[in-house]
């Protein structure tokens, strides 16, 4: 049975579509200013609240991504200007704003205020140069602040991970926006403190807008950072993003994951230095085996038969002597002659001035070969003396001093040089560099 | 650095430094360069570990009435917590 449509009588939806045209006709564009009650962020990201006087409300909704459009920090109880468009909902017949922006009012003294804490703060020299620390080369472990869920903790713990492997982590999780999140964080930051045994602390969160980065300028926080007892590095938001945490902080990093970064070395490029001292080392200690092995080498041979060494230089200095007194006689003799061939002379001619003159020549060269002779007679001593010096240099126990030993056979007296010449109950003679001790071969080794 | 305990990677990685400086100016004793040699090739042991080892576990102090409780959390837990 069918019902004819009664004239004048609408259905819900056609009110409803003739509503929504209206309205968002109406109302494409509008500005409202009014109290936040039941501000809720919702997990899909949208924001809900409803704006009222004491006369009327109407329900905002802010959608995911337009959260950089929220200036101030947006909370119950707050009178915020909020720009956008009417919207309807058929299925609920509700109506509401969609939101193009929220202003805090206000706001301008909200900045105003930040402005005279960062004066205020500066002024106590809590933001000094001076007072930045540098970050230690290899830190054994690092303190991370931030919120346990999300991203932001994932990709610090990645980035830390991958170029430094063994570095502890201490996570003090915090809540790091909305309301009592500056207290919380330095709650946090406290607790890792009186932990201990970070090298150095990363305080911080990913981006957002300026209500969700607010805790960041809070005084609570700056001073918890200010007390840290290790070098700390702020990672508030973006690169753009800057609050007094960063003032605070030994290091600012543009971000959390640069934090990361910059907290650690890389493992790659230490591994290529460690491997380049071990073999440094090698090289070193293999020529200091071949000098010292050179060295023992010469000893040795000049220990096992030092004779011909000696008869070398005994040959060599019975021949320089020989030399010298050749030549000393030498010089006697042709003196002797000269003075001959005098004593002719003066028999045949009469004593005059020439006769003294001769006497002077004579009484010359007496006296040089006077003097050849008692140089003939030093000669050998000095150069004894040198040769004594060089077989001294050639003393084998002169390396012994090194920490080298000599071990001989006390039967036959000969150097035992390998494990093969040791007799097990033999006796041996010990050379070391200030005596000689006895020892017996205790067992083969090889 | 404390008894008993291992040196650290920065200790271990300065002693190593001075070590091979030490050798390579070539004035060692015998018995003093297979010293300084073995206690180099000790350290640039220790550095190779601590490169090589991976440590794997976060530790989280949850803050609650009465104090702080420390927490070992296994790294892939953090890691694959999507946000």
């Amino acid at each position: 049975m069918e019902q004819e449509p009664r004239r004048g009588v609408l259905t819900v939806s056609e009110l409803t579509e003739r509503i929504k045209t209206c309205l968002e006709g109406e109302f494409r564009s509008v500005r409202v200013e009014g109290e936040v009650s039941n501000y809720k962020l919702y997990p899909s990201g949208h924001r809900y609240f409803s704006l009222k006087d004491e006369g009327a409300q109407v329900r905002v909704v802010l959608f995911r991504g337009r959260e950089r459009f929220i200036f101030g920090e947006v909370r119950d109880g707050q009178t915020v200007v909020v720009s956008g468009s009417l919207g309807v909902y058929e299925k609920k017949g509700e109506y509401q704003i969609y939101a193009q922006s929220v202003e805090v009012r206000g706001l301008g003294s909200l900045l105003l205020e930040l402005e005279k804490r960062k004066a205020r703060l500066a002024a106590e020299g809590l933001f000094d140069p001076e007072r930045k620390r540098p970050l230690p080369p290899f830190p054994e472990r690092i303190g991370i602040v931030t919120s346990r869920q999300g991203a932001v903790l994932r990709d610090m713990v990645r980035v830390a991970r991958s170029r430094w492997p063994a570095v502890g982590i201490v996570l003090a999780p915090a809540q790091v926006q909305g309301e009592g999140a500056a207290q919380d964080i330095a709650a946090a930051l406290a607790a890792l403190y009186a932990r201990g045994g970070a090298d150095l602390v990363i305080v911080g969160r990913g981006g957002g807008s300026v209500e969700d980065l607010w805790a960041f300028n809070e005084e609570a926080v700056v001073r918890a950072i200010v007390a840290s007892p290790v070098p700390t590095i702020s990672a508030v938001g973006h690169e753009t993003d800057f609050t007094l945490a960063d003032l605070a902080a030994d290091l600012r990093a543009p971000t959390p994951t640069a934090a990361a970064q910059m907290a650690v070395p890389d493992r790659m490029e230490t591994a290529e230095r460690v491997s380049g001292l071990a073999l440094r080392a090698r090289r070193a200690e293999r020529n200091l085996r071949e000098t010292l092995r050179r060295e023992l080498r010469i000893a040795a041979g000049a220990m096992a038969d030092p004779r011909p060494h000696v008869q070398a230089r005994r040959y060599e200095l019975a021949k320089e002597t020989d030399a010298l007194v050749l030549g000393a006689q030498e010089v006697l003799r042709r003196g002797r002659e000269r003075l001959l061939t005098l004593a002719h002379e003066l028999r045949l001619l009469p004593p005059s001035a020439w006769v003294s003159r001769k006497r002077g020549e004579v009484a010359a060269l007496q006296e040089r070969a006077g003097r050849r002779i008692s140089a003939a007679r030093e000669e050998p001593r000095r150069r004894l003396g040198m040769f004594q010096g060089k077989l001294s240099a050639l003393d084998p126990t002169a390396v012994l001093s090194r920490g080298y030993a000599i071990a001989v056979r006390r039967s036959s007296g000969a150097a035992v040089r390998s494990v093969r010449e040791a007799v097990p109950g033999e006796k041996l003679d010990v050379r070391v560099s200030d005596g000689i001790f006895g020892a017996v071969v205790e067992r083969e080794k090889s | 650095m404390a008894k008993g305990k291992e040196a650290s990677f920065e200790e271990a990685l300065q002693q190593l430094e001075a070590i091979v400086a030490k050798l390579e100016s070539g004035d060692a004793k015998l018995e003093e360069s297979i010293r300084l040699f073995e206690e180099g090739m000790r350290l640039s042991g220790i550095c190779q570990k601590r490169l090589d080892e991976a440590d794997r576990k976060i530790e989280v102090l949850l803050r609650k009435p009465g104090g702080v409780e420390r927490e070992i959390e296994d790294e892939s837990g953090i890691l694959d917590k999507e946000g």
